[in-house]
């Protein structure tokens, strides 16, 4: 049977069509409530995955995902709480418009423009994966080194304000990779005689360390915010009326998420403040902005919505995961011993049109849910971090490391909690961290082959042209992250001065 | 900010030791470098980035922008305030969620994950000030809801506890 008729079979089989809307429903419930981002929920989710065949964990983890994302727009514009850090744009316009009585209409337009702007990414994700997995084919050793060099690059230098410290941290999380026996030459590096470490830190129960297990530490330096669900929400459905003037505001930014979401280490924040950006810069009111402003949140959400798509190409051509969501999956991914790249194409198509027509459906369903759910799911926002934090933290430690059988993979978790926790008081980036622990191996073991080759040398990098533009768009990527250090020193040091001094 | 000192520290002390040890690996005649080329550069990097920072540090701490002693004085004595202040509260909280998260896996080889997981749940509710009944009716859900969950559904290896299988035996 043809891979993608056997895709859409798979995914119209009950159970999974089920597994769908169940997925959707929760990832909305998970964006919505304050504390619980999608990032923890996936990485949450993927012990889960273990027992579920590679189908079924797709289809769990995209669904929560693609829900996720769109369920912080719920909390944010009913109750000024943004679910997710998403969110916190939306919140900028859609919370005054329901000040204003128009909560409805701001979260029908939300729900609508986070449908078109995911499907319009699923639309780039199909036709641009499937022609970058054929170029990928072209890759050896040099090329895949100079890509893990150009993804470690766009992390450290636009992921954090401080390029020195995101070349420190994706350097530290590079370095940390080695651990472990060399698989070249069978000797054990920087174990320290400690027989747990000879397997290395295993990359899985790391990286829910430093987002989940973090995350729950931050969680209990915090106070509950006093929220009030709103008794009356409507309007939601006629909000479609919205439509026609809002199209090329879906449009612009959708296109800014998707192609956001392509680059590594940026993700829905960055998209959704572009797209707001730009629909201010180009709004016929933008003295509205900031007041409750309808093109403001349909920007907001069609952008963060997008980057969904977006974020899955460079995953499943280049093994290069797009922002914090896509690496969690790509942890499920070494689970379920799948390697991202032509290969996937190559041998498991009708599972990669699976996740095309999966990502299609999961966003077509927010349209239905969100309308239908949204003023109950806002209720979550009203659960405590007492009772959620010690659930979230057990989870944390104990969920991703359980199917392994030892508790090494526990002290794992909560050594790279604490590495997590201490990053992003100290301003360091922990998805450079977090990506470049991924990225290590596959740098390190492409270096050392294309070193191998007869007559190589430095200047094999720079002979091979895919190799070379890699290289060239590393060092742009570092020059342009300097340069926005520089501004943003530049605006500091002008509002240090302008303050009155007594 | 304290978190920053202990990062560049920490880097800078990793660094060193890795590209010392780095000398002490073989190489084979196909790989040049071989084991040591890869995280010796990275160790040089590493260093490079946080001795940068360090430096950047200490100006800071001798123009008297920021000092780490300070700050540590400073939420010691938040810790030592009293029990009604918000800042100490969220400082003994900090602590205690740290030290019972580390202490839990060493419990859980010990007591098993039952045991353990209750009680950790147990004591991070009352660090929140939950009623003690909450507390404990919680805390046996979420142990025996995860415990099943693990064994059952995932079909997982949960540690039984050495003190408890030696009771048993």
């Amino acid at each position: 049977m043809d891979p993608l008729v056997q895709a859409i079979v798979l995914i119209l089989q009950p159970q999974h069509f089920l597994l769908v809307i169940g997925s959707v429903l929760a990832g909305i419930v998970v964006g919505a409530a304050p504390g619980l981002t999608s990032t923890m929920a996936i990485g949450l989710l993927v012990p889960l995955t273990f027992t579920f065949s590679k189908v079924s964990a797709f289809i769990l983890l995209l669904g929560i995902y693609c829900g996720a994302i769109y369920g912080g727009s719920i909390t944010a514009i009913l109750m000024n709480l943004p679910g997710t850090p998403t969110a916190a744009v939306t919140a900028i316009e859609g919370h005054p418009m329901t000040k204003k009585g128009e909560g409805g209409r701001a979260l029908g337009v939300a729900t609508m423009s986070s449908t078109l702007g995911g499907l319009l990414s699923c639309i780039f994700l199909i036709f641009l994966s499937l022609k970058l997995a054929k170029v990928a084919t072209w890759f050896a050793g040099p090329e895949y080194f100079s890509l893990g060099l150009f993804a470690t690059a766009v992390v450290f230098s636009l992921a954090s304000k401080s390029v020195i410290k995101g070349l420190m941290a994706a350097c530290l999380g590079l370095l940390l990779s080695t651990v472990g026996i060399d698989l070249v030459a069978q000797f054990p590096r920087f174990t320290f005689g400690i027989e747990e470490i000879m397997i290395g830190i295993p990359p899985v129960p790391a990286i829910i360390g430093l987002f989940c297990v973090a995350e729950a530490f931050r969680m209990a330096e915090q106070t509950d915010a006093v929220a009030k669900v709103q008794k009356g929400v409507s309007g939601l459905v006629v909000a479609y009326r919205q439509l026609p003037k809002l199209w090329d505001t879906i449009l612009k930014s959708g296109l800014i998420g998707t192609f956001v979401g392509i680059l590594p280490g940026t993700g829905a924040v960055v998209a959704s403040f572009m797209a707001y950006g730009e629909a201010k810069r180009t709004s016929k009111h933008p003295e509205q902005f900031g007041k409750g402003a309808i093109e403001g949140v349909c920007a907001s959400e069609a952008a963060n919505n997008a980057v969904t798509g977006g974020a899955l190409i460079p995953l499943l051509t280049l093994g290069i995961p797009g922002d914090t969501n896509t690496l969690m999956i790509m942890g499920a991914m070494i689970i379920h011993g799948l390697i991202p790249g032509p290969t996937l194409f190559r041998e498991e198509t009708t599972l990669v049109y699976v996740i095309f027509g999966t990502m299609i459906l999961c966003n077509l369903l927010i349209l239905p849910l969100g309308l239908s759910l949204a003023k109950h799911i806002a209720r979550v926002a009203l659960i405590k971090k007492k009772y959620l934090m010690p659930v979230v933290s057990v989870l944390a430690i104990t969920g991703a490391s359980i199917g392994y059988g030892h508790v090494y993979y526990f002290w794992i978790s909560i050594i790279f909690g604490f590495l997590g926790y201490l990053c992003q008081k100290g301003g360091f980036p922990v998805l450079a961290v977090a990506m470049t622990l991924i990225l290590g191996p596959i740098m390190e073991r492409n270096l050392r082959a294309a070193l191998m080759l007869p007559d190589a040398g430095i200047m094999l990098f720079l002979t091979r042209p895919i190799s070379l533009i890699f290289i060239l768009l590393s060092i742009l990527a570092v020059v342009i992250g300097l340069k926005r250090e520089a501004q943003i020193r530049a605006i500091e040091a002008k509002q240090a001065a302008s303050v009155p001094t007594i | 900010m304290i978190a920053e000192w202990i990062i560049a520290i920490a880097a800078l002390l990793i660094s060193i030791v890795f590209f010392a040890m780095t000398f002490s690996f073989p190489t084979l005649p196909g790989d040049p470098g071989g084991g040591a080329l890869f995280p010796r550069i990275l160790s040089i990097i590493t260093g490079a980035a946080a001795v940068f920072l360090v430096v950047g540090l200490v100006r800071k701490h001798l123009a008297g922008a920021y000092s780490p002693v300070e700050s540590l004085k400073k939420f010691w004595g938040t810790w030592r305030k009293g029990t009604d202040d918000e800042p100490s509260i969220i400082a003994r909280r900090m602590t205690y969620v740290f030290i019972f998260s580390i202490v839990y896996p060493w419990f859980m080889v010990r007591a098993g994950f039952l045991l353990a997981t209750g009680a950790y749940v147990f004591i991070l509710m009352k660090l929140f000030r939950t009623k003690t009944v909450t507390s404990v009716v919680l805390s046996i859900i979420t142990a025996l809801g995860l415990h099943f969950f693990f064994i059952k559904v995932l079909e997982a290896y949960v540690p039984p506890g050495v003190w408890l299988e030696g009771i048993l035996e």
